[in-house]
Order: structure tokens, then sequence, then C-alpha cells
């Protein structure tokens, strides 16, 4: 046997490290979805001002101050060996503060208003569109995908 | 036309202006700030990002538990 022959079978090409981790990261990011949206499911079959519906909010609520932090104490000692945190945008912020202004300013002046029916705010449209399950598990899904963006960012702000 | 139609009207047109300015600032090519780097400046220190993390708590309890 020539001695080339000895290594034949070792040159197989061996999934690379960075590959390999991202395709488990992927993974873990499916998983996380389906699971936020499994959830989503059965917290919109609950009725407010229920214990059920109670225990399916605080639940999110909790694992999030939780995972606040631990993800600030993560970052915090990752950034000791590098550079500190993104530093806030310098792009034009107006037609955010704008939108938000506006929007608000709305939802006071229905607030102020009544007849409910006829000045609705955002909270008697939510009681109106969260009659329909699907739509209430999306919201809630939404609302989910909010609180891991906002935890994220929150890890990664400069203490 | 009753108060009820033109609320929900507003509402609508609200809806389509939030989304319009997301696809703008999107588009921009990086000159206005995007939903992203807004919600980064309104955590810039610990506590507006505690203050973000309250309102969105409290907004999931309030429409979701209450």
């Amino acid at each position: 046997m020539r001695p080339a022959d000895d290594h034949v079978g070792l040159e197989v090409p061996a999934q690379t490290g960075p590959e390999s981790k991202r395709s488990v990261h992927r993974g873990a990011v499916w998983f996380a979805v389906g699971a936020a949206a499994l959830y989503s499911w059965f917290a919109a079959l609950t009725t407010p001002f229920t214990f059920r519906a109670n225990v399916m909010t605080a639940l999110p609520l909790i694992a999030a101050l939780l995972a606040t932090i631990l993800f600030g104490h993560i970052v915090r000692a990752r950034r000791t060996n590098e550079r500190s945190a993104p530093r806030p945008t310098g792009r034009r912020l107006w037609p955010w503060w704008v939108s938000l202004g506006v929007v608000g300013a709305w939802e006071l002046f229905c607030y102020l208003r009544q007849p409910r029916f006829d000045h609705p705010t955002f909270s008697s449209l939510y009681d109106s569109a969260s009659r329909s399950q699907p739509l209430k598990a999306v919201l809630f899904l939404g609302w989910l995908a909010l609180g891991w963006a906002i935890v994220r960012t929150y890890g990664r702000v400069r203490s | 036309m009753t108060w009820h139609t033109v609320s929900l009207g507003i509402w609508a047109f609200m809806a389509l202006l939030l989304v319009g300015v997301g696809v703008t600032t999107v588009v921009s090519n990086g000159r206005l700030a995007t939903i992203a780097d807004f919600g980064r400046v309104l955590m810039r220190t610990r506590l507006s990002g505690a203050i973000v993390l309250v309102i969105w708590m409290w907004l999931g309890w309030h429409f979701f538990a209450r």
C-alpha cells in the first residue's frame, strides 16, 4: 500500500467550524420562533381578567426581566476586551418623532372624547380585533418579538 | 358620514403613515434613521432603556391580562 493511500479516508472535507456554528444558530432561531408562535397561540386562547391570562402574560415578563439582567452581565463581561457598544446613530430622527407625536396626539384626542364607539382609542380597536383568536395570537407574537428586540438592545447599552 | 367612520379612517391613515415612514427610512440610503436606529436612540442610557422595557411590560399586561 502506498503511503498516500493511508490518508484517503481522512480527506473527506469535514464541516467547518463557523459553518457548523451558523447552522446550529439558525436552528436555534427557528426553534425559538416556533416555540414563541405556539406559546402565542395558547396565550390567545385565554380571556383577559382571568388567572390563566395573567399567568400566560406574566411568564414572558419574568423571562424578559431575567434575560435583561443576564444579557447585561454577559455583554458587559465580553466588553472588557472589546470596543464599547455602537454609538447612537447620527441619522435624522425627525420622521419618527413627528409620527410618534401625531399618533400620540390622536390617541389622546380619542381618549378624551366620548362616546367610545365614535372615538375609538387604540385599546378599544384592539378589543375588537382580539375577538379573532388568530389575530390575537399574531399580536401576542408581535409583542414577544418587540420584547426580545428591547432586551437585546438593553443588553448592548453602555453602562 | 359618522364620527365612527371618520375615526376609523384616521386610524387607518396613521397605520399607513407609520408603514410609509418605515419604508422611507429604509430606502433613504442612510440619511434617515430606521426604526431600529430610533429604538437604539430611545434606549441610549440604562435609565431610558429601563423605561422602554417597563412600557413594553405595561403594554403586554394592559392588552393581554389586565
